[in-house]
C-alpha cells in the first residue's frame, strides 16, 4: 500500500462516498482470500488496474506498480522453494527450483498482494485524509486512533517528500553528483537514512508541542467543523459497496458448485 | 499583563558541546494592548524565550529554567491549558503544521475551543481572506512555500482571539505587502504582542511601545542602540569578474498541484538571466513566486520544460548543472549525517582521494576558516553553527556558482557577509535569495526579481 497524498480528480471513484469506499475496500480484501481459480485472480487484477487507470491515470498507476516490484520479486524468488507439490517445472541437476504447484501459489500470492495494495492505495489517493478520518469517526472509532491516523496521513507523505529532498541534498554535496550521486547502492543511501532519521527525531518534540498548542486533548467533546453528506447518495453507494462483493461471492459459489 | 520575572535558561549540557547558558535575569512586562519588540542576533535565545513564554519549553525541550512567567496572574501551564490566553506564531512553521490542508490547520484550534460551527466559519473566512490564503483552502500544506506557511501560522493564531500574541520571527519569509499588513494590524493594538526579530525592519517604525535587545540578558533599547544593532555597511566585493557566465535563455517550467484539481498549475518563465563568476547578485520575490523552484532547476534538481542553460558556450543538461551550481538548502540538517564536524568535512574531501596528511590539513584549515570545533557533534550544534558547517562543505566543493537560500535568516549580517565573501573569494558567482531588502541593498545593486513565476532584471 502506498500511503501517498490525495490526488485531486473527478473520476467516479473520487465521487464515491468515502464510507462506502472503506467498506468496499475491506470487503474486497476479504473476498480476495477466498478459494478461487487462477483466472478469477487475473480478472480481479485486471479490474483493479482498470479502476486505477480511470481514477488516477497511467503515470500514477505505473508508479504504484513500480513500488510493489521489490516485494513481488522477493515472492517470485523465495516462495516456490516453500511449495514442492506437483510436477517439476524447472530444475537444476537434481534440485527442483519450481514445481507446478509452487508456480500456482506464487501467481495467486502476487495477484492477491497486487489487488490489496492497489485497492488500499486507491482509497487513499481518491479520498482526502479529512474525509477518511470523518468516515472512521462515523464508524465510532476512538478519537485517539483517528488522531494517530491523521498524523500518519499527514506526516508519512510529507516525510516521504522530505526524504527525497534529503536524498537530493546529499547527492548535491558530492564533488561529482552526476556520477557518484547516481550510483544506487545501499551504502550510498546510509547518509540519506541517517539525515532523515535525525530530521524525524528532531520533529517529534515539535509535533507534540504543536498538538499541545492547538489544544489537542483539551476537551472530550471537541466541536466538529466538517461533516460527511448523507441521504440517498450514501445509501446507493453503500448498497453498491456491498452488492459487488456479494455478487462476487455468489459467483464463486456457483463456480465451485 | 504578561509578566516575566528573572528568567534564566540553559540547555542540558551534552558531552562535547559547549555550555549553552542562553540568557540570565530576563525580566519585562507587557500590558494589555501593548506591543513589545525583542531584538536579538541569531542564536541568542529568541526562539527559546518564545517557547518558554508559550509554556512549551522546558516541557518539550530539555533545559534548566528558573524564574517565572505569568499571564494575568495565571501560570504558563494554566494559560496554555486555557488556549485563548495567548497564541504563538513559531519560527519554524513547517514543524508546527499538524494537518493535511490549509483549512483544516486553521480549523483545528477552533475545534479544540469548542466554538460553534457558524463562529468557526466566520473566523476561518476572515483569517484566510486577510492572509491571502483563500485560494489555498484545500491545498495540501506540504505544497505551500515558506512564506505561505508563515501566513498560515498567522491565520491559525488569529482565529483563537487570544489576549496575548507571541510572534517569533513572524516577519521573516513575508514579503513587503504582508509585512505591512502585519505591522498595520499590530498598530491597531487589539491584543498585547511580543515580537521577536533578528533584524530591525523599516516596517517596525511606530509599531512598538518598547524595544529590548536580548544578548545574554534583556536590555531596554533606545534609538542609538537600535541603530547600532541594525547597522549594515555597504559591502564591496573585490572579486575579479570572470568572462565565464551562466546564462539562462527562454526557460519555462510547469508544476501542477497534486491536491487540488481547480488550481492552475504553477509556471515559471525566465527569458534572460545571467550570473558571472566572481559576481554577487540577489534574487527577490514574493512568497510562492518561484525563487526556490528556479534555484532547483538551476542546480539540476528539476528538469526544465524548455529553454537553455548555457555555460562556456555549452548548453548544459540537468546532470551537468549539479556539478556547476551548488545549491545551499535553507535547512542544513538535510546534508548533515556524520557524528562530528570533522567527519563531515573529511567526508566532503574523501572523493578527492587526497593523502591522509593533506586531508587533515585541509579539514583543519576549513574548521579555522569557518570557526568550527571539529569535535562538536554535528546534529547537536546550534543552527548557526550547522549553517557554517554546511557552508564549509560547499566551500570545499569549489563550485563555479553557488545559490544561497535565505542565508541571512540563520546568521547575522556580519556572519552572512563573511561567508558570502569566503565563497566568492575563489571566483564563484553567488546568487543570494533573500527577503531582507536592507541586506540585499547592502550586498549589491544588481539582481533579479521574480513575480508570479516571471523573472525580471532588478
Amino acid at each position: 500500500m502506498q500511503i501517498n497524498t490525495y490526488i485531486a480528480g473527478s473520476s467516479l471513484y473520487h465521487r464515491f462516498d468515502v464510507r462506502a469506499k472503506i467498506i468496499f475496500t475491506i470487503l474486497m480484501c476479504i473476498v480476495v482470500f477466498f478459494d478461487m481459480p487462477l483466472y478469477v485472480h487475473y480478472a480481479l487484477t485486471l479490474l483493479i488496474t482498470l479502476l486505477s487507470l480511470t481514477t488516477v491515470k497511467l503515470k500514477v498507476t505505473l508508479h504504484n506498480i513500480k513500488l510493489m516490484l521489490p516485494v513481488t520479486i522477493f515472492m517470485v524468488l523465495f516462495m516456490p522453494l516453500q511449495e514442492r507439490g506437483g510436477s517439476a517445472l524447472l530444475s537444476y541437476k537434481s534440485f527442483t527450483i519450481i514445481t507446478t504447484e509452487g508456480l500456482n501459489i506464487v501467481l495467486v500470492l502476487i495477484s492477491r498482494f497486487y489487488f490489496i495494495s492497489m485497492i488500499c492505495t486507491l482509497l487513499l489517493e481518491s479520498s482526502t485524509s479529512r474525509d477518511i478520518l470523518l468516515a472512521l469517526k462515523s464508524f465510532h472509532l476512538p478519537d485517539s486512533f483517528c488522531m494517530v491516523l491523521s498524523l500518519a496521513l499527514r506526516f508519512i507523505p510529507s516525510f516521504a517528500s522530505t526524504f527525497t529532498r534529503i536524498k537530493d541534498s546529499q547527492r548535491l554535496r558530492l564533488p561529482n553528483p552526476d556520477e557518484e550521486g547516481e550510483k544506487k547502492s545501499f551504502t550510498k543511501l546510509i547518509p540519506t537514512f541517517t539525515s532523515a532519521l535525525v530530521v524525524a527525531l528532531k520533529s517529534i518534540n515539535t509535533t507534540a508541542a504543536a498538538l499541545d498548542l492547538r489544544g489537542y486533548g483539551r476537551s472530550k467533546n471537541k466541536a466538529e467543523f466538517y461533516t460527511l453528506e448523507g441521504g440517498k447518495k450514501l445509501f446507493t453507494h453503500l448498497a453498491i459497496s456491498i452488492i459487488i462483493p456479494a455478487i462476487f461471492l455468489i459467483t464463486l459459489e456457483a463456480l465451485h458448485g | 499583563m504578561l509578566k516575566v520575572d528573572n528568567l534564566s535558561f540553559s540547555y542540558t549540557v551534552y558531552e562535547s558541546t559547549s555550555n549553552r547558558v542562553l540568557f540570565d535575569n530576563v525580566s519585562f512586562e507587557c500590558r494589555e494592548n501593548e506591543n513589545i519588540l525583542i531584538l536579538g542576533r541569531p542564536e541568542k535565545g529568541k526562539s527559546t524565550l518564545s517557547m518558554i513564554l508559550s509554556g512549551l519549553t522546558p516541557k518539550y525541550n530539555d533545559g534548566n529554567l528558573t524564574g517565572s512567567v505569568t499571564y494575568d496572574s495565571l501560570s504558563c501551564e494554566e494559560a496554555l491549558e486555557r488556549m485563548n490566553i495567548f497564541s504563538l506564531v513559531p519560527q519554524n512553521a513547517t514543524d508546527f503544521i499538524i494537518t493535511s490542508t490549509v483549512e483544516e490547520e486553521v480549523v483545528f484550534p477552533m475545534q479544540s475551543l469548542c466554538l460553534d460551527r457558524e463562529e468557526m466559519k466566520k473566523r476561518l473566512d476572515e483569517a484566510l481572506s486577510f492572509w491571502g490564503l483563500n485560494r489555498y483552502r484545500n491545498i495540501s500544506t506540504s505544497e505551500l512555500s515558506g512564506g505561505e506557511k508563515r501566513r498560515l501560522m498567522l491565520a491559525t493564531s488569529d482565529v483563537v482571539y487570544s489576549k496575548y500574541n507571541i510572534l517569533d520571527e513572524a516577519f521573516d519569509d513575508l514579503d513587503v505587502s504582508y509585512r505591512k499588513k502585519l505591522s498595520d494590524r499590530l498598530k491597531e493594538r487589539k491584543r498585547a504582542t511580543v515580537v521577536f526579530a533578528s533584524h530591525y525592519l523599516n516596517c517596525f517604525d511606530s509599531v512598538f511601545d518598547k524595544v529590548y535587545i536580548l544578548d545574554g540578558t534583556l536590555a531596554l533599547a533606545d534609538n542609538s542602540s537600535i541603530e547600532e544593532f541594525s547597522k549594515i555597511e555597504h559591502v564591496v566585493f573585490e572579486n575579479k569578474l570572470s568572462s565565464d557566465e551562466l546564462i539562462v535563455k527562454n526557460l519555462t517550467f510547469t508544476h501542477p498541484h497534486r491536491s487540488v484539481l481547480e488550481e492552475e498549475p504553477f509556471k515559471i518563465k525566465v527569458d534572460n538571466f545571467s550570473l558571472k563568476r566572481g559576481e554577487v547578485i540577489t534574487l527577490r520575490g514574493l512568497n510562492g513566486s518561484g525563487k526556490s523552484t528556479f534555484s532547483s532547476i538551476l542546480c539540476g534538481l528539476y528538469e526544465k520544460d524548455s529553454g537553455e542553460i548555457i555555460y562556456r558556450s555549452k548548453s548544459l543538461k540537468k546532470k551537468e548543472l549539479s556539478r556547476i551550481v551548488g545549491y545551499m538548502f535553507q535547512n542544513p540538517d538535510f546534508q548533515i549525517f556524520l557524528p562530528t564536524a570533522y567527519d563531515e568535512l573529511a567526508f566532503a574531501l574523501d572523493y578527492l582521494k587526497l593523502s591522509s596528511k593533506e586531508k587533515e590539513r585541509r579539514v583543519t584549515e576549513l574548521l579555522k576558516l569557518f570557526r568550527l570545533n571539529g569535535d562538536d557533534v554535528a546534529s547537536l550544534m546550534s543552527y548557526g553553527e550547522r549553517k557554517r558547517l554546511q557552508c564549509a562543505i560547499y566551500y570545499s566543493l569549489n563550485r563555479p556558482f553557488y545559490i544561497l537560500d535565505e542565508l541571512d535568516s540563520a546568521l547575522d549580517y556580519e556572519e552572512s557577509i563573511r561567508l558570502i565573501k569566503l565563497l566568492s573569494a575563489n571566483g564563484a558567482g553567488i546568487l543570494l535569495i533573500t527577503h531582507d531588502e536592507a541586506f540585499a541593498d547592502a550586498i549589491t545593486n544588481h539582481g533579479y526579481y521574480i513575480e508570479n513565476g516571471v523573472m525580471y532584471a532588478n
